[in-house]
C-alpha cells in the first residue's frame, strides 16, 4: 500500500513536471518568436534608413574620414605637415618657426609650434590652419607680447591625427 | 479458475480461532470459499491460503472479528480539534494499553453529541494482538482492504437502519442464533458491552430457551444500571430462530421490537454454527459502504484519503501535459519559419547595422568637434573686447577639455578715476563679444600696479574664465 502511494506519488510528481516544463517551454518559444518579429522589423528599418539617407550617411563618413590624413608612414605625414606649416608661416611673415613632435599613440601625434610674429599674421595663420587641416586640433594657444607690442611669441600645442593607407601599426 | 464478482461483498470472518473467507452474494447467499485455523493463517510455513477471488473483488471487504477483540471508552478533553483528539488517544491509550503496541494503529472514535464546551469523545480500538497479524497476513495475501468490524456494530448498524430512536437511552439488541444468543448493550446509540450464552443441546423448546436468555439479560441490566447509570429501555431482536417477541415481551416486561423479518439472514444457518454470528446479516448490511462502525488502520486511512487527491493530480496532471504538448506543436509549426526568416533576413542585412553604427559615431565626433571653439575666433574677440587703453600681454588657451582662457592685460590709466572706468568697458566688452552676461565680473579681476613700467597709473590686470 506504501508503495502504491510512493508510486502514484512519483508519477504525480512526473507528470506535473513535465507540466511545468511545457509551460516554460512554450514561453520561452514564444519570447523567442517575439524577439525574432522585432528583430526582424528592427533590421528591415535599418535597411530602409540606410536606403533613404545614403547621402547623407557617405558625406557624414566621408568628413569623419577627412579627420584623419592617410599617409603611407608616419615619418612622411609628419614632413609633409612641417613643411605645409613652415610655409604658411612664411606666407603670413612669421619668423623662428619651431617644430617639435612627441610620442605617437592611436594613430594620433602631439605636436609643439613655435612661432613669432605679429598677432594678425598669426591670427591668419592660425584661421588657414583651421580651414585647410581638418586632421589638425589646435589644443592649446600662448602668446606673450613684447614691450613694444609688435611681435608676440606663439606656442601651439596641436593634435596630429592621422590613419596609415596601408593600416599597420604606427610608430613615431 | 479465480472468480469475479459484483454486488457481492467478501468476508473474512474470525470465529472460534478460525477464519473464514466468504461472499455474501445479493441473495444473502453466503458462500464460503475457505476455512482455516487461524495458527495455520499466520504461519507463513503453513498451508498456502488460495486466492478464490480476483485481485478486483478484494477492493473492500469485511473482516469480522469477534466483538470481546474491541475495546471501548469515553474521554473528555477541552479541545475538538482532530489533532488534539487524535494525539489525546495516541498517549492515552499506549498508557492504558503498554503491552499493545499497535493499538495506536488500530483505533476510530466519533465526537458525542454534547451540550458542553469540552469534546466528549467515544473511541474504540481492537486491544487482540492477533487482530493486528491478521490483517497484516490478508493485506500481504491481496485480499483488498478489510473493513475491521464485530457483530455488535453490525447488529447496532442493521437495528439502526431501521428503528431512529435506536441512538437515545439505554437499548439492548438480542442477536439469537440456533446455539448462541449474543447480548449487545448501548447507551446513546454507544456500544457498551457484550455477553454471550450458549444455549446448551438439552434445552429443546422455545420456552426453555427463552427462559435462559431472559436470566443472563436480567443479571446484565443490573451490570449495565452501575455502569451508565441508566436503564435500558427497549429491546431488538434478531432472531434466526422464529421466537416472537411476546414472549420475551412478557418474560422481561419490557418493549421489545422484532427486526427479524427485515434484518435477519435465515439462508445460511447451515454455516451459523462454523461462523458465528457474522452469518445472521444481509448482504447489503455486510458490505463497508453500509458505513457501520469500522476500523481502518491509521495508515491505511491516510493513504485512502491521499489517493483521490493523487488521482485526481494525475488525471488534471495528464490532461494539462496533452494539452500544453499539443500547444508546442503548434507553436513549434507557427514560430520557425520566423525564427528562420529573422536569422537570414539579420544575415543578409548586417551591413545596414555597421553602417548605422559607423555613422552614429562619426555623427558624435563631428558634432563635438563643430562644438569646440575656434582658436583664431578666441583672440579675435578678444582682441577686440580689449579697451584702447589696454592690451594683452600674455594670452594663455586651453582648448583641450573645457575652452579656458587666461590673461595678463596692460592697463595704462591716465589717471585714477580712468582705472575703474576702463575695467568696466573690458568687462562689457568680454561679455559683449563672447556673449555671455557674467562671463566676467570685477570679483574675478585681479589687478596691481605695475612695478616694471615707468608710465604712471599703469596696471597689470589678470584674470580667467572658462567659456
Amino acid at each position: 500500500m506504501k508503495t502504491n502511494t510512493l508510486k502514484r506519488w512519483i508519477v504525480v510528481i512526473i507528470i506535473w513536471g513535465g507540466v511545468v516544463f511545457l509551460l516554460f517551454w512554450n514561453s520561452g518559444i514564444i519570447d523567442d518568436a517575439v524577439d525574432a518579429k522585432q528583430r526582424k522589423i528592427s533590421v528591415e528599418q535599418e535597411r530602409l534608413y540606410v536606403e533613404t539617407h545614403t547621402d547623407q550617411i557617405n558625406a557624414a563618413l566621408q568628413q569623419y574620414r577627412s579627420i584623419r590624413q592617410p599617409v603611407e608612414a608616419l615619418n612622411i605625414g609628419l614632413f609633409e605637415l612641417e613643411k605645409y606649416l613652415k610655409h604658411n608661416a612664411t606666407r603670413f611673415d612669421l619668423q623662428q618657426f619651431r617644430f617639435d613632435n612627441q610620442m605617437a599613440e592611436n594613430e594620433r601625434v602631439l605636436i609643439s609650434v613655435f612661432l613669432t610674429g605679429s598677432i594678425d599674421n598669426a591670427l591668419n595663420w592660425i584661421a588657414l590652419t583651421e580651414k585647410e587641416c581638418p586632421h589638425i586640433q589646435i589644443r592649446k594657444i600662448s602668446l606673450s607680447l613684447d614691450q613694444k607690442r609688435e611681435q608676440a611669441l606663439f606656442s601651439f600645442d596641436l593634435l596630429y591625427r592621422y590613419r596609415l593607407a596601408t593600416g599597420s601599426a604606427n610608430e613615431s | 479458475m479465480r472468480k469475479s464478482i459484483s454486488g457481492s461483498t467478501p468476508v473474512i470472518v474470525v470465529h472460534d480461532d478460525c477464519l473464514h473467507i466468504a461472499v455474501s452474494d445479493s441473495k444473502n447467499h453466503m458462500n464460503r470459499l475457505e476455512k482455516i485455523s487461524l495458527a495455520d493463517f499466520l504461519d507463513d510455513s503453513g498451508p498456502a491460503v488460495k486466492r478464490h477471488l480476483d485481485k478486483g473483488s478484494y477492493r473492500k471487504s469485511l473482516l469480522v472479528v469477534p466483538t470481546f477483540w474491541f475495546g471501548n471508552a469515553a474521554y473528555t478533553l477541552p479541545s475538538k480539534k482532530q489533532s488534539h483528539i487524535q494525539a489525546y488517544l495516541d498517549r492515552k491509550l499506549t498508557s492504558e494499553h503498554p503491552l499493545l503496541s499497535e493499538i495506536t494503529d488500530y483505533y476510530g472514535y466519533y465526537l458525542l453529541t454534547n451540550d458542553d464546551q469540552k469534546a466528549q469523545i467515544y473511541s474504540y480500538y481492537l486491544q487482540e494482538p492477533s487482530a493486528y497479524a491478521i490483517y497484516r497476513k490478508a493485506m500481504s495475501l491481496n485480499m483488498g482492504i478489510p473493513y475491521i468490524t464485530t457483530p455488535a456494530y453490525l447488529c447496532a448498524h442493521a437495528v439502526h437502519k431501521r428503528q431512529n430512536e435506536f441512538s437515545k437511552d439505554g437499548k439492548c439488541i438480542i442477536h439469537l442464533l440456533t446455539t448462541t444468543c449474543y447480548l449487545y448493550f448501548f447507551n446513546n446509540g454507544n456500544f457498551i458491552f457484550e455477553r454471550n450464552v450458549t444455549l446448551p443441546e438439552s434445552v429443546v423448546s422455545g420456552e426453555e430457551r427463552l427462559g435462559v436468555v431472559t436470566y443472563e439479560i436480567n443479571q446484565s441490566l443490573y451490570f449495565f444500571s452501575q455502569e451508565t447509570k441508566s436503564t435500558v429501555s427497549a429491546f431488538y431482536l434478531l432472531s434466526t430462530t422464529g421466537e416472537s417477541t411476546s414472549e420475551i415481551s412478557s418474560q422481561l416486561d419490557k418493549t421489545v421490537y422484532d427486526l427479524s423479518d427485515v434484518a435477519v439472514n435465515k439462508s445460511n444457518i447451515d454455516f451459523e454454527k462454523d461462523m458465528g454470528p457474522a452469518t445472521a446479516f444481509l448482504n447489503d448490511d455486510l458490505t463497508p459502504a453500509a458505513r457501520m462502525l469500522t476500523i481502518l488502520p491509521k495508515k491505511i486511512k491516510t493513504e485512502l484519503t491521499w489517493k483521490p487527491v493523487q488521482l485526481t493530480g494525475i488525471i488534471c496532471g495528464i490532461f494539462l501535459f496533452a494539452v500544453l504538448l499539443a500547444e508546442s506543436v503548434f507553436i513549434w509549426n507557427q514560430t520557425t519559419p520566423i525564427i528562420d526568416a529573422a536569422r537570414s533576413s539579420e544575415s543578409q542585412y548586417k551591413t545596414a547595422r555597421d553602417t548605422i553604427r559607423d555613422y552614429s559615431n562619426a555623427l558624435d565626433y563631428l558634432i563635438a568637434e563643430k562644438n569646440r571653439y575656434s582658436a583664431s575666433d578666441i583672440i579675435e574677440k578678444i582682441a577686440y573686447a580689449m579697451p584702447d587703453n589696454m592690451w594683452a600681454r600674455k594670452v594663455s588657451i586651453d582648448l583641450e577639455k573645457q575652452t579656458h582662457i587666461r590673461l595678463e592685460s596692460i592697463l595704462i590709466a591716465g589717471d585714477e578715476n580712468q582705472l575703474q572706468p576702463t575695467l568696466n568697458a573690458m568687462i562689457k566688452g568680454f561679455n559683449t563679444n563672447f556673449k555671455r552676461d557674467n562671463l566676467l565680473s570685477m570679483n574675478g579681476i585681479d589687478f596691481k600696479p605695475d612695478e616694471t613700467s615707468t608710465l604712471k597709473n599703469t596696471f597689470v590686470v589678470s584674470f580667467d574664465f572658462n567659456l
